[in-house]
């Protein structure tokens, strides 16, 4: 595999796992709420 | 503060390595911990804490790792003994974070936490790589020299090399910084030669702990004095000094390098004969 695929597919490996990781805690059970708690609505 | 201070600012400042992707992804983490606090969860929030925190210790690990690589590639040399595995220590604090996070803070199975904590250490391999694990290398008993003497004296020669290099900075004459820095490369050329050719140790003893040794007190003390008192005839003298140095170097260079010539010539020889007496040639 080139380097420069590699290094794309690792970054995205890692946005894709982090990132949903870290989103989903924010959301899960909670929809709306961090948008409630930084707008006060 | 000139263009060329600016840049250099920039190339030395933490941003420089690689690694920074890994102190944004966890930022999310942030409101979520935010999120229980407001509510709270004092458990949720802890999880939150605890999963932010090595998801940060796994980004320095990482940066740290880059550093140090970097380091030993500007050094001209390969091995590290002295270096932590801290690329690997990283990629395990990301890994792990990332499964306290799918476990504990999100709800999800077992199975699919350790899932998506695999496919983000592969990530982490694919981006960065681990440290190379051959740190310990093992050399011929015949060359009459340990891996670990080998390494503890390219390390204390390193040391004084980068003493000399710190030196060089406080000099404020250029033509004397060039000549320091010429200094500096031929001696890690010198090293990097003794990696590669380990028997060439003793050879070189002369030069790791005489004149590399003279070098670095030289430098430091004209450094030093030079600061305090400016004086042509110490100028000249210290010319003087790191002329005769350079010449020194060149020699202990072409001397390692001959003798490698020679060794390889020997081979030559020896393999020819071989090859005529089983009739190849």
């Amino acid at each position: 595999m080139p380097k420069s695929v590699r290094a794309i597919l690792g970054v995205l490996l890692l946005v894709a796992t982090i990132g949903l990781v870290t989103c989903q805690s924010v959301f899960i059970d909670r929809t709306n709420e961090p948008l409630e708690l930084i707008t006060g609505e | 503060m000139e263009y060329s201070d600016i840049v250099k600012l920039v190339r030395r400042g933490w941003w420089a390595t690689r690694g920074g992707l890994l102190f944004i992804l966890p930022l999310p983490l942030m409101l979520a911990l935010l999120v229980s606090l407001a509510r709270g969860e004092l458990t949720a929030a802890l999880v939150d804490l605890s999963a932010l925190a090595l998801f940060f210790a796994g980004a320095v690990y990482t940066k740290k790792g880059f550093r140090k690589q970097a380091e030993l590639e500007k050094q001209g040399l390969r091995f590290n003994s002295q270096g932590s595995p801290y690329k690997s220590l990283g990629a395990a604090c990301v890994a792990l974070a990332t499964f306290i996070t799918s476990y504990f803070a999100v709800g999800n199975s077992g199975q699919f936490s350790f899932l998506l904590s695999m496919l983000c250490l592969l990530g982490f391999y694919f981006s960065y790589g681990f440290d190379a694990l051959s740190v310990k290398r093992t050399l011929d008993p015949e060359l009459g020299v340990t891996a670990e003497e080998l390494e503890s004296t390219l390390n204390e020669a390193l040391r004084k090399i980068e003493s000399i290099e710190i030196a060089s900075r406080r000099v404020s004459n250029e033509e004397l910084q060039h000549r320091l820095q010429r200094i500096v490369i031929q001696a890690r050329s010198i090293l990097a030669n003794i990696e590669a050719s380990p028997k060439d140790l003793h050879r070189a003893r002369k030069f790791l702990y005489v004149y590399l040794d003279g070098a670095k007190r030289v430098c430091e003390g004209y450094a030093k004095t030079h600061e305090k008192l400016h004086s042509l005839q110490l100028e000249d003298n210290f010319r003087n000094v790191l002329i005769t140095i350079e010449d020194v170097f060149k020699r202990q260079e072409s001397r390692l390098l001959e003798k490698e010539i020679l060794d390889l010539d020997v081979q030559i020889e020896v393999l020819n004969k071989q090859l005529k007496r089983e009739g190849i040639f």
